[in-house]
Order: structure tokens, then sequence, then C-alpha cells
């Protein structure tokens, strides 16, 4: 579906990162530049661009933009970002400006430069990983949650300032993924809770190979006039 | 940080009057210790001690002394 597409992946070492890059790879793109600020073992024959930067960081994305050089791309993921449990009392001004700059501002940041550069193709897709916290009032999620549904609106926008150069412009609220079961905080958040979160999945936790899966048919030219909407993939946590 | 200054820590957290724990007050004892509360005392570990407390080692708590010694 992605064959000769340029695609950029910005991401961690996370299962569903590596899970997402390595389906791009099998489905034949034409170059794969993955940037992490953690050393990722993608052992993909050669077929993965590794960029190794802080994207977090604004000076560090000037830098990835003339790593690029001319390569146009087709097909952006914003799979970055940080989560983060904590009672309303504990939401300090750090914490809640920290994750708004990972999980939104960043964001912000790479499509500002990539369009200001006119790096992206004509007819690209940009797909963000978003979250079903975006749109559930949940516990001790409040921040996570609200800059989720900011980056949800955001692609809403760029989705229709982007259409006429036809780049589309999409996310994807995820539920809960079988790798987060690993996860520090989710642990301490699971184990101290009277309920069982998870069991509101009915259709139990989900693979990150369907994440990539999606994320592949987003950026691919089977859904030309797919745009701006936020994709639910949540096991039906929210039925 | 004193005992009495982290006793007053957790008497925060869990939103009660100052200076109404002490150390051998059986966690099970206090109504206002829920998961929010248990939430918070993971939360506080981190920030104010940097350390890391699991859901698991919490569960293993029995009294106030028990948080205190963990922040120690």
């Amino acid at each position: 579906m992605l064959l000769g597409k340029n695609i950029l992946v910005f991401g961690s070492n996370s299962e569903i990162n590596l899970s997402i890059a390595e389906r791009i790879v099998s489905d034949q793109a034409g170059k794969l530049f993955y940037v992490s600020s953690e050393k990722v073992d993608l052992d993909q024959n050669g077929a993965v661009e590794f960029i190794q930067l802080n994207f977090y960081d604004n000076t560090e994305l000037d830098r990835l933009v003339e790593l690029l050089g001319n390569e146009k791309i087709d097909g952006i993921v914003y799979a970055g970002g940080m989560g983060g449990v904590r009672p309303l009392k504990l939401n300090s001004p750090d914490f809640v400006s920290q994750m708004f700059h990972h999980n939104v501002f960043t964001f912000f940041e790479i499509i500002r430069l990539m369009t200001k550069k006119r790096l992206i193709n004509e007819g690209a897709s940009i797909v963000a990983l978003s979250s079903v916290s975006s749109i559930k009032g949940l516990k001790s999620k409040s921040v996570y949650s609200s800059s989720k549904a900011a980056l949800d609106a955001a692609v809403r926008g760029m989705a229709a300032e982007l259409a006429d150069k036809k780049i589309r412009v999409n996310s994807i609220q995820k539920g809960w993924v079988i790798t987060d079961m690993n996860l520090d905080f989710i642990q301490s958040n699971m184990a101290v809770a009277e309920n069982n979160d998870f069991e509101k999945q009915v259709l139990g936790a989900i693979d990150p190979k369907e994440i990539a899966n999606l994320v592949v048919f987003l950026l691919s030219d089977q859904v030309k006039t797919l745009t701006g909407t936020n994709l639910l993939l949540d096991g039906g946590y929210t039925l | 940080m004193t005992v009495q200054e982290k006793l007053n820590l957790i008497e925060e957290a869990l939103e009660l009057d100052v200076n109404s724990l002490t150390e051998d007050k059986a966690l099970e004892d206090i109504p206002e210790y829920d998961s929010m509360a248990k939430l918070t005392i993971i939360v506080l570990a981190d920030d104010e001690f940097g350390k890391k407390l699991t859901g698991e080692q919490l569960r293993d708590f029995k009294t106030v002394g028990d948080i205190v010694a963990f922040l120690s």
C-alpha cells in the first residue's frame, strides 16, 4: 500500500512504535526515516534510516530538517508523546507544560517546519497517535486527556488547512494496548484501583500490530478522502 | 525531612487535618486512604523523594509508619 512512499516516523523504542516501523517496511515503502531520542533496535536489513535526536527540542528539529535535505515526505507518523497519571492536586504547572509539550506542541512544530520548508509532498498523509482518553473522563488523567483532545483538534484544523494540497491529517484514538500492561504507571494505577478499567475494553487489549495496520492504511492511497477524523480503535472501551 | 514532616505530607495527600496521623495508625482504619490517595502517595514518593513506589509495594503497607519508612 505504501510502495515508493517516503515515510517519516517520530517515536520511541516502544513495541507499538516498532510495530509501525516494521509494518511500513513490509509494505515496501520508499524510505523510512525513524526519528527517536532513544536507541532503537530496528533490524530491517538497512530499510530504515534511523535518526537519533531529541525531537522534543526545537533546535534538534531544525537539525532534522537539515538532515532530510531535499528528501520529500509522503507520510508522517507522530507517535511521540508521554503518559502520566496524577490526582488534580499534583498537576503542577511543570507537569502540565511538559505533557502538552510532548503530546501537542512538538507535533505543531514538526508540521510547521515541514510545511514551511515544503518537505511534504502533495497527496501526503499525516497520522498522529491519540488516545481514547481524549473523549473519556478518567480519574487522574485530566492533563493527559486534555493534551490528547488538543491533538485531536489540531488534526482537524490542519486537515482543513492542508486540504488544498491534498494532504490528509488524521489521528487514532487508541485504547489499552497489550504492551501498556508493562508500563509502570499503568501497573501502579491498576494496583490501586478498585475496579479494573481494562475489563471495560470488551474485546480485550489491542495488539500493537493492529495499530500499525491502521496507521499504514491511513498513510496509503486506499482512502484519499479520509481526513480530519479521530479514528477510535478502543476494543469497545467506550461502548 | 523529619518524620513529622513526612506525616504532614501524608496528611496533606489524604486531605486530613494537620497532626492527625501517627506512625502506628493502621491504614485500613483511615477511610480517606482510597485509590486516589494511594496514587497521590505514589506520585509524591517520585516527586519529593525520587523513589519509585509500585502498586504492589503499596499494598503491603499496613501502617502509616510503613509509608514513612519507605520515604526515608
